[in-house]
């Protein structure tokens, strides 16, 4: 029997002083450089089999890494194992007591990826930091020794990943991997630009975000701004369609997970100047590299650019991000994690100030990471949470103050079988101002109280499960409970899932998911400090489903025929059953609705850092809702949305890459209907016009030295100008243009 | 660099622990607001009745109209706007109240006549059979599918002739740029209401139903005619019907009174041909000068000012 393959990632660092070569004379005992901090690299996607590279180092008196060379080219393997050693920290080789040179060998093992996690790093961030010492042993011995890194993982649940290194070659994602989401298989857009959209189906406000584990209410600012979080502290992004591990409730669509990079203790950063922003990103350790520390943030100048052509009106956004972490011991870790974001939209008229939208949300994580032996480990972690937002035409401010708490472990019982489980506690006080100005009788201000009550939400959660490693076979059977109480009310939910990949050839993996999830009422988009109160309605419900496969092709391609199925009950999709969402309709109804989505989705891709990359992604859905007695399309039902993007490497450090998106209309609402009891909703309605958008990059990067480099990068989305109409009116078109320097050292 | 390894992390740590305390949105700090009651009444001849110049005594038997979105123009500070609508009776003598407006500043009220919304509220004497059969779809020759924005019935007699009457319009009108009116049209008001720091206003919508029975939209020269609309009952059953209304050439009315078309919009035309958003359409009736030049002309802000109209109709070949 093989020994069994995980669903993460696992990147193997056997850290092999095969021979220490000093440059130091040989007066006395040479004591060899310990490796303090090691920042994981990841496994190159697209690449297989298990693959080992000898990295040569010249770690420097004052312990950097002054220069790293493979024994022998292996790409892309070697130039990422070279790549992440440069940025390790050492305590410098010693003889008599100073510090000197020294070189020295290490062998970066790269491991396939595994359907399912190795123990040590069983859940997505508490194993990040946890089965990643970062400070090994200060009296590193001599003797080779092995040492366990983590790297990329992927889930049996398939979760589509994205790195910030290839997202930043995408067109129109600005570096963003949040914006290059939409460009995934089984994600519908509402509209061009903006960051929301259907996932196989469900609506936006069914879409579960997640930093770090950290769980936000959106990932971008305001309009088609930038996200939330800067790009440089994002590792990668994780996209799950349906049927997410265990480990991620209470939302009845996608989620979206982001997971920060590990901590590093030697100084770095990187730092952007763009046509409307700044951002900024800077970290470095301390206490001989037992803590780290990291601050970053952006802050958008469109103020004062838009103030030159319209001084009545400000808009602007700013977010910051800060981490600092410490190690009690080589086996315990505290860590605290803040960010937060703010957004506002003002115009002065009579001299008075008016915020037309404000929102912003903060978080503050305090985790603490312990290894329990060598097979488990253990996070608990306590965060703060504020959201507020200013409600349109409603002078007030809504809010919600959270307070989480949650308990993973992960422990790993033998090669075949992995358990991992976990346990939170969520409690919202929501609650808004009272409006001081309204008309009593308006039925937008009854509706909107007696959906959004000031009210105490707690969310009890408990989740298990286990990957199973049945020959061939890889199996995760999960399961969640949730208890959700609100104003009184309280709802229960029973989530199993399970994930299956069954290894049919060596290049070809048949992959299917099953899986039920609940949510409470959901707003029609993520607004801070916005949920629906009580459970009003009961818990919406979907069962998901999949089955695909995935193989990997000539020339480094990877592909994937994936078709899913996802059924809907008891939903809160204010837009998607909407009759009229231009007019009559209210953003504060919340009416419910039965409903199905199917598809079909085709994914192939080459890296978009290989010297020519690029992907296709293509769905072909139908998704359907059903309120009484009437069945129709979604008002956002797109039977067609493809996106095509590639990037090449022109020479001379030159890169440049385009990406094509086109997508089908939304269904037309009967015409006339406004005000009037509505007619009957054809399955078979007109539609928009299809829209379709080119983006451009191209960026020009000068290598300055040891891992600092400068890059120029003008980036354009929707270079067509291309209009999208959208409920029959014409929008647009919105097309962002962006011309910036962007660096790191 | 040893300085700045120290620095840094308590710079972070001031930083994560004040950042996820301080909340930035700014509270509402602005002045009081003024509040501004908008109501609607039926004018007095649209309660009592009138007479006209050709004799008749006219009667409403019941005004049932769609009222609401009532709103400001953008020169004012809007604190709250409360545009929902509502179903009127206007067979009631007091202000029934439209909804209340918060803001500051001189600007230009808006509001509009048309099908209810399914949240109108109800007024007086409505019921929600009225409100479903207003907002039931149904058809006329100038629009193809619409509900129920005004409902006009009562009766004419003369010298023991009596005629009934029972009109439907379905067109959304929206009024805007309420001022005095001169020779027929609309003085570039400016703004139509002056709201300062804590004062309460009410605006009252005075409804004019018998305008629709002037024979020109200059209200200053036309006459109240029913002659022309009795004569259109051509079946001889005693009830007049807009399709019979389409019937009576508009020389009817022009050869009684000042008949004309250039009062209501900017976009009129001299000749009788109308030009509204959307279609063009040419005065070739009674019917088509009621529906599409006098039904406008019933609202009258503060009792006095005539506002100026959009008829929405949506399709160019509609009714011809």
């Amino acid at each position: 029997m093989k020994l069994p393959r995980f669903a993460w990632y696992l990147v193997r660092v056997a850290l092999l002083l095969l021979a220490t070569t000093t440059l130091a004379r040989a007066d006395g005992e040479l004591t060899p450089p310990v490796l303090l901090t090691r920042a994981a690299p990841l496994y190159p996607a697209g690449a297989h089999g298990d693959v080992t590279i000898v990295v040569l180092l010249t770690v420097g008196a004052d312990g950097d890494v002054v220069d790293a060379a493979a024994s022998e080219p292996h790409e892309p393997f070697s130039g990422l194992a070279t790549s992440a050693a440069r940025s390790w920290r050492f305590t410098p080789a010693m003889r008599g007591g100073k510090p000197v040179a020294a070189r020295i060998r290490l062998e970066v093992a790269f491991r396939e990826p595994e359907p399912e996690p190795p123990p040590a790093s069983a859940d997505a961030g508490a194993a990040t930091d946890a089965g990643a010492p970062r400070t090994p042993d200060a009296s590193l011995p001599e003797a080779p020794e092995e040492v366990h890194v983590r790297g990329e993982r992927k889930e049996a649940s398939n979760p589509l990943s994205l790195s910030r290194a290839e997202v930043r070659q995408l067109p129109g994602a600005f570096g963003d991997p949040f914006r290059a989401i939409d460009a995934l298989p089984g994600v519908t857009p509402i509209v061009s630009g903006l960051p929301f959209f259907y996932v196989r189906g469900a609506p936006p406000g069914n879409t579960g975000y997640f930093i770090d584990q950290i769980r936000v209410p959106y990932l971008f600012h305001v309009g088609a701004g930038p996200s939330v979080i800067h790009p440089g502290l994002v590792e990668r992004v994780d996209l799950y369609q349906g049927s997410a591990p265990a480990r991620y409730g209470r939302y009845a669509g996608g989620i979206v997970a982001a997971e920060m990079v590990a901590p590093r203790a030697d100084l770095h950063g990187e730092g952007n100047v763009r046509l409307f922003d700044v951002g900024a990103l800077a970290e470095t350790g301390f206490a001989n590299g037992k803590g780290t520390a990291l601050i970053g943030g952006r802050y958008s100048y469109t103020a004062l650019i838009l103030s030159l052509v319209a001084p009545d009106t400000t808009l602007g956004y700013r977010d910051y991000q800060a981490r600092v972490s410490y190690d009690l011991t080589d086996k315990d870790r505290l860590t605290l994690v803040s960010f937060g974001s703010y957004d506002i939209v003002g115009q002065t008229t009579n001299g008075i100030y008016n915020v037309l939208f404000g929102s912003e949300f903060y978080r503050a994580d305090l985790r603490y990471d312990r290894k329990l032996g060598k097979d488990t480990t253990l996070r608990a972690a306590v965060t703060f949470g504020y959201d507020q937002s200013r409600i349109p035409d409603q002078p007030r401010n809504s809010r919600d103050t959270s307070l989480a708490a949650r308990v993973i472990l992960n422990h790993r019982q033998s090669a075949a079988l992995t358990l991992r489980g976990g346990a939170d506690i969520t409690g919202d006080d929501q609650r808004a101002d009272i409006r001081p100005y309204a008309d009593p009788e308006d039925p937008d201000t009854k509706r909107f109280n007696a959906l959004f009550p000031q009210r105490l939400d707690v969310n009890t959660g408990a989740w298990v499960d286990a990957v199973l490693k049945l020959g061939i076979w890889e199996l995760t059977p999960g399961l969640r409970f949730d208890l959700y109480t609100s104003g009184g009310a309280t709802a229960v939910g029973i989530d199993p899932r399970i994930a299956s990949r069954i290894a049919v050839h060596k290049h070809v993996r048949v992959v299917h998911t099953l899986g039920l999830a609940h949510q409470p009422p959901s707003f029609l988009i993520p607004v801070p400090g916005l949920a629906i109160g009580n459970l009003q309605g009961g818990l919406q419900e979907t069962i998901q489903s999949s089955a695909g496969v995935e193989a990997d092709l000539p020339l480094d391609f990877t592909g994937s025929l994936t078709a899913f199925e996802n059924i809907f009950n008891n939903m809160s999709d204010t837009l998607g059953v909407s009759q009229s969402p231009g007019n009559d309709a209210n953003s504060f109804r919340e009416p419910r609705s039965q409903g199905s989505a199917m598809g079909l989705e085709v994914y192939l891709r080459r890296k978009l850092t290989s010297r020519i990359g690029g992907y296709l992604s293509y769905t072909f859905s139908r998704s359907l809702r059903t309120v009484g007695n009437e069945r129709f399309l979604s008002a956002f039902d797109r039977p067609h949305v493809a996106n095509a993007a590639i990037s090449f490497d022109l020479g001379r450090n030159w890169r440049a890459g385009a990406r094509f998106t086109i997508y089908s209309g939304a269904p037309i609402t009967p015409p006339g209907s406004r005000g009037l009891i509505p007619p009957p909703r054809s399955l078979d309605p007109e539609r928009d016009p299809a829209f379709y958008r080119i983006d451009l990059r191209i960026e020009k990067k000068w290598n300055l030295r040891k891992n600092a480099w400068l890059a120029f990068v003008v980036e354009m989305m929707n270079v067509s100008l291309h209009k999208e109409t959208l409920l029959g009116r014409e929008i647009g078109p919105v097309s962002i243009p962006s011309i910036g320097l962007e660096g790191a050292l | 660099m040893h300085s700045l390894r120290t620095l840094v992390p308590v710079a972070l740590l001031a930083a994560a622990a004040g950042g996820a305390v301080y909340a930035c949105l700014p509270a509402d700090d602005r002045p009081p607001p003024a509040s501004l009651t908008v109501t609607v009444s039926p004018s007095p001849k649209t309660l009592g009745g009138f007479d006209t110049s050709d004799g008749w005594s006219v009667r409403f038997d019941r005004v049932l109209m769609g009222f609401g979105g009532a709103s400001l123009s953008d020169t004012c500070t809007a604190y709250s706007e409360a545009n929902y609508d509502r179903i009127f009776d206007l067979g009631s003598d007091a202000p029934q109240k439209v909804s209340t407006l918060y803001a500051i500043g001189e600007c230009d009220m808006r509001f509009r006549v048309g099908v209810p919304s399914s949240d109108a509220l109800l007024g007086e004497r409505v019921d929600d059979a009225d409100k479903t059969r207003m907002r039931t779809p149904g058809s006329d020759p100038y629009l193809p599918i619409g509900g129920i924005s005004l409902e006009v019935s009562g009766t004419g007699k003369k010298a023991g002739v009596q005629k009934t009457f029972h009109f439907t319009f379905r067109p959304r009108v929206r009024f805007d740029r309420c001022g005095i009116e001169v020779d027929g049209g609309v003085a570039d008001a400016g703004s139509s209401v002056s709201l300062k720091s804590g004062e309460v206003q009410q605006a009252n919508v005075r409804i004019e139903a018998e305008s629709l029975f002037r024979d020109s939209t200059n209200a200053n020269l036309s006459h109240f005619r029913f002659d022309p609309f009795a004569a259109a009952d051509t079946n001889g059953d005693g009830e007049i019907t807009l399709d019979e209304l389409r019937l009576l050439p508009v020389s009817a009315l022009t050869d009684a009174g000042p008949f004309d078309t250039t009062l209501n919009s900017s976009e009129d035309t001299p000749d009788a041909t109308v030009d509204r958003p959307g279609r063009t359409v040419r005065i070739e009736s009674v019917g088509d000068f009621m529906y599409i030049m006098l039904m406008p002309l019933l609202p009258r802000l503060r009792d006095t000012l005539r506002c100026r109209s959009s008829v929405q109709l949506p399709r160019a070949d509609a009714g011809r």
